[in-house]
């Protein structure tokens, strides 16, 4: 089932001689259940396509469509409860509020939302990333590892259509890391979580099924490497 | 309590010295706003105690009903808080003269008088018919009468009536002949002896003026014949109901309704304006004032305020990108803002009412009494003080939070335009152009690589420092300009009431005998314990004409003997020209401030001005053989002094003259020398004023005069004193708001930039220069606001300048200290405020700032 897709996507920023174009004409779609690596060097557009899909940022021309939603066509309060139920987002630097603790973090859409928080989900969701023990700290008590695993648990704890992750290693030790995308793999495979993620590294770029390369905003490879 | 609304406060929690900073400003607004509207309270609670004393607590006073009509409508009238009535037994005379009062005999008992407003002032009420109480005003009017308490007298009380025949009250003047003879008699007498009990005040409802009027007396209980009608006088619980005015102004009373005519039935218009009745001009202006006031303050409280939200809204740039993109709305994050602006309030606006209910209690406690003195009101026994009233908390309250609420508005919008891209990564909001961070190459020379940085950094944080600079002007101009404001006021008391001048004035009057020869009378003077110097004067004032043909009115002295000699030798002059009688010469004493009658102004300075006087009456001088040689009508003056000597007048002629006693026969003057005045110094003038007027009461009370002139200076000196205490206060809290606004921008502005300075420090920036970097940024920043601060601080004190010249021409006074001080002061908040983030900084680990994210 196509979960999203992506039609003649662009992006520029500045005017005349300083116009930059940083997606020309990107166009894919996803289909659910998928783990999409996106790579490319260097200011190649990657984190500007992850932003659009996120419905963080707008794009100059192109549509997308979300679980057969146009997701630009709404206006800016539709698109915030968008944010907040059918993306998760997950960065290269966790990105937590300071002043709240795991669980809050963790329940942070919801919360926005003014809905119940489902606890067993939470619960199942902390055993999973090794948070035990931990719900009540604050994030300036917990090591980096730690830190992300709580940005995975809160972009999982809505069960939203897509998991977008920017980079989600490149703050962590090698063993950090190899945790991380373990987790985010398993979330793939029990609950069939779609998940699109940037990543440098072409360890973790291989372990994905799909791969997209992107050079100067355009598309210049799409790879299935595993079925 | 939702999410937003828990970030918010942790947020506050996290940032405390902010936080806590950020409810002291709106503390000490609130104390502000709340010490603002309950002065006012209390100043219209003073002035309602003052009028109820002197015009009486009632609201109705009706002259027509009868005894039982009256007694009814006390006994039913609803909503009547105190009803009273004496019966009129009639009128006596004081005496056969058509120019003295007649008495108008009342009959009434302790709460009439009350009510009415006499009020009692020695003795007691009157218990039976045979007691009487006066009224003191009439020894002021007949000084041969002297009643007093125990004294017996003998009234013959009876009808007035006119030539028709008709009875004639209170309302009615005496009917006089065109020969000056009475046109009314008294009829049906009686004659009554009566004991005086009681002396009171008189009544504010009588006729008084001059001789042609009436005096109120009271007995109790009496058996004469009483007329049918009654003086009734009503008190209610809430005057609306009975008292209105029309649209046209019209007064209308409903309480009484077969009252004879509009004038019989009078409401205490004094009393009533001050219940919310017809305003009275005075008290709009009061509240104006207030109202200008509170819009100053609340002013430079949303220049501190707004400036706490932007700070705290700017800082959470991340937080609230961040919310934005996990799906908050913009509406949620504006709210979250708003929150904030709630929570401190809760926190601040609370205290500040405290604050300042306390702050005005205390200044009230220590001159609540010198104000009513000041007033000359200290007899009403009204005291200025704290009145806590609930409509003036609201009406703080109120203000305070739509200032809290307004500061918080525009940061609230600014929270939500921040893309929620900009805010993830890690490019922070500051947009920078070439032109920003262009430092000249004159900085450069002159101060180095730290001045360059200290300017960059100054420009990039312009809009930052913007309201910094603001605060900081306005508290300069604000200081200053009531600095300057109190010492014009201060300089102009002292040059009206000058402190060197005698304290009191003993002087005979003109009519009366002097009792003992003037020798005697100033030893008796001399000797009481707390005078500690008297002179005996003889002066006159001389109508006189400058040169130029200005005229003039002064006074001139004639000294004895010895006080000639004391005043020559006091000021080095030669004895011998003065003492010339066929050259006569004044010795010319000049006075600060002088009246100047064609400009209504007052001007300090010489009146003189080297110009030349002569007089009316020209001066005679006589040889050895009595014959009249010459006649000079030039005053010629051999000396001018430049100040009064202590026991001379202070008029606002400007100069008196001096001569020695033998002059005056030769200026027609020898009448003066029978009427000596006593001018006494006495550093306890309180004390000597009760010793000399025991003296004078001694020696024939109706003879001499008493009178305070320290008491005067006092109760001006008590006036200024009170504006300036109330304008310094007002400075200080306006500065420490000022100090608030400051302490937080520079130190946020500093605690933001710690990743910057500590790359600085890594890179190897030593100490010295990072402190002179640090101080130039300051520097400019100060320099700034004392760019427009003094120039604009100047420009207002020459403005009051004019505005006080408008009435006292005076040299223009800049306050060079108020301008040190707020120099030197703004100066001192910027570098304490810098020292104290830079000690912030120097405690965290400068890898830990590269490095770390999450601080």
């Amino acid at each position: 089932m196509e979960i999203l897709r992506v039609e003649h996507l662009k992006k520029t920023y500045g005017a005349g001689d300083n116009q930059v174009h940083a997606l020309d004409d990107v166009s894919f779609s996803v289909e659910q259940g998928e783990f999409i690596a996106i790579i490319g060097p260097s200011g190649s557009g990657k984190s500007t396509l992850l932003h659009i899909l996120g419905g963080v940022d707008r794009p100059t021309e192109g549509k997308v469509y979300m679980d057969g939603l146009d997701v630009f066509e709404q206006n800016e309060e539709q698109l915030a409860v968008f944010r907040r139920r059918q993306v998760g987002l997950i960065y290269q630097f966790y990105n937590l509020l300071p002043v709240l603790n795991v669980e809050e973090n963790i329940t942070l859409p919801v919360l926005m939302d003014g809905q119940k928080v489902n606890r067993k989900r939470l619960r199942e969701l902390i055993q999973i990333l090794g948070l035990e023990g931990r719900e009540k700290h604050l994030p300036n008590q917990l090591s980096g590892g730690q830190q992300q695993r709580v940005s995975i648990g809160r972009a999982l704890m809505n069960a939203p259509a897509v998991v977008l992750a920017d980079e989600p290693t490149g703050n962590l030790d090698s063993k950090n890391s190899q945790e991380i995308v373990a987790l985010l793999k398993e979330s793939n495979r029990q609950y069939h979580q779609t998940l699109i993620m940037i990543t440098h590294d072409e360890n973790i770029a291989l372990q994905a099924d799909r791969i997209i390369a992107i050079e100067d905003g355009k598309i210049v490879r799409d790879e299935v490497i595993r079925k | 309590m939702n999410v937003f609304q828990k970030v918010t406060l942790e947020s506050l929690k996290k940032n405390r010295t902010r936080t806590i900073v950020t409810i002291i400003g709106i503390l000490l607004s609130t104390a502000m706003m709340t010490a603002i509207t309950t002065m006012v309270a209390s100043v219209l609670q003073f002035a309602y105690d003052v009028t109820e004393y002197d015009a009486g607590g009632w609201h109705l006073a009706d002259t027509s009903l009868t005894q039982a009509e009256a007694e009814e409508l006390i006994r039913t009238g609803e909503g009547l808080a105190r009803g009273v009535y004496a019966k009129r037994l009639g009128f006596a005379h004081l005496r056969k003269d058509v120019n003295t009062p007649f008495l108008y005999v009342l009959d009434a008992n302790k709460e009439f008088a009350e009510l009415s407003g006499m009020h009692l002032l020695e003795g007691r009420y009157p218990e039976n018919e045979n007691e009487i109480v006066i009224p003191k005003q009439l020894e002021n009017y007949w000084q041969d009468l002297d009643w007093k308490v125990g004294d017996r007298i003998t009234l013959t009380i009876g009808e007035r009536r006119g030539p028709d025949g008709t009875i004639l009250w209170q309302d009615t003047d005496r009917q006089i002949t065109d020969s000056g003879t009475f046109a009314e008699t008294l009829e049906n007498t009686h004659s009554v002896e009566f004991t005086i009990v009681g002396i009171c005040q008189r009544q504010p409802l009588e006729m008084w003026n001059g001789a042609a009027s009436f005096f109120a007396v009271l007995t109790t209980e009496s058996s004469l014949p009483a007329a049918s009608q009654v003086d009734s006088y009503y008190r209610f619980k809430h005057p609306h109901d009975y008292i209105f005015i029309d649209e046209e102004g019209t007064w209308h009373q409903t309480f009484i309704e077969n009252t004879a005519n509009a004038k019989s039935c009078v409401p205490n218009y004094d009393l009533l304006r001050l219940s919310g009745f017809a305003s009275i001009g005075l008290l709009n202006a009061i509240k104006g004032l207030a109202a200008l006031i509170l819009i100053i303050v609340g002013g430079a409280s949303i220049a501190l305020v707004y400036n706490a939200f932007a700070i705290s809204v700017s800082e959470r740039t991340k937080q609230f990108g961040l919310l934005s993109s996990l799906g908050a709305t913009k509406k949620q994050l504006q709210k979250m803002v708003r929150f904030e602006a709630l929570a401190v309030s809760a926190v601040g606006i609370p205290l500040g009412i405290l604050a300042g209910l306390f702050g005005i209690g205390i200044t009230l406690h220590f001159i609540g009494q010198k104000f009513a003195a000041a007033l000359e009101v200290e007899g009403t026994g009204a005291v200025l003080h704290l009145v806590i009233s609930p409509a003036a908390i609201l009406a703080a309250s109120v203000c305070a939070l739509i200032t809290v609420l307004l500061s918080a508005w525009i940061p609230s919008r600014k929270a939500t335009q921040v893309s929620a891209v900009e805010a993830i990564r890690q490019s922070q909001d500051i947009k920078l152009s070439r032109e920003d961070v262009k430092s000249s190459h004159l900085t450069m020379k002159l101060f180095g690589l730290s001045g360059v940085l200290g300017q960059k950094y100054y420009h990039r944080s312009r809009r930052k420092y913007r309201s910094t600079i603001l605060s900081l002007f306005m508290s300069v101009l604000l200081f200053v300009t009531v600095c300057t404001f109190t010492d014009y006021i201060g300089y102009v008391g002292d040059l009206q009431f000058d402190a060197d001048a005698y304290d009191i004035d003993f002087c005979q009057y003109q009519s009366a005998q002097s009792v003992i020869p003037g020798d005697e009378l100033e030893a008796r003077i001399r000797a009481l314990s707390e005078v500690d110097a008297v002179k005996r004067i003889y002066n006159v004032g001389i109508p006189m004409l400058f040169s130029d043909g200005e005229e003039g009115y002064f006074k001139v002295y004639y000294l004895n003997e010895e006080d000639w000699q004391e005043l020559l030798e006091e000021n080095h002059l030669e004895v011998e020209p003065f003492n010339d009688p066929n050259h006569l010469l004044a010795v010319a004493a000049e006075s600060p401030l002088y009246y100047d009658g064609r400009q209504n102004k007052y001007i300090e300075g010489s009146r003189f001005e080297g110009r030349e006087l002569w007089m009316e009456t020209p001066i005679a001088m006589y040889d050895e053989a009595g014959q009249l040689c010459t006649e000079e009508t030039q005053l010629k003056i051999g000396a001018v002094l430049p100040t009064l000597p202590w026991y001379a007048e202070r008029d606002v002629s400007g100069v008196s003259f001096f001569y020695p006693d033998w002059a005056a026969q030769m200026m027609g003057q020898e009448d003066t020398l029978d009427l000596a005045a006593y001018h006494i110094k006495a550093e306890n003038h309180s004390k000597a004023f009760v010793q000399l007027s025991e003296l004078s009461e001694a020696l024939g009370a109706k003879s001499y005069s008493v009178y305070d002139h320290s008491q005067e200076r006092d109760n001006n000196r008590n006036l200024i004193l009170i504006a300036q205490i109330f304008s310094y206060g007002f400075i200080v809290l306006i500065t420490l708001i000022a100090v608030a606004n400051v302490f937080n921008t520079v130190s946020t502005n500093i605690g933001l930039r710690h990743r910057e300075f500590a790359m600085l420090k890594a890179v190897g920036m030593g100490k010295k220069m990072f402190f002179q970097m640090l101080t130039y940024e300051c520097f400019l920043c100060t320099g700034k606001a004392l760019l427009y601060g003094l120039p604009v601080s100047l420009l207002t004190s020459v403005l009051i300048g004019k505005i006080i010249g408008a009435r006292y021409v005076i040299s223009l006074r800049i306050p060079w200290i108020a301008i040190e001080i707020s120099v030197i002061g703004i100066f001192a908040i910027m570098a304490f405020t810098m020292a104290y983030a830079v000690q912030k900084l120097k405690k965290q680990n400068l890898i830990d700032m590269l490095r770390n994210e999450n601080t």
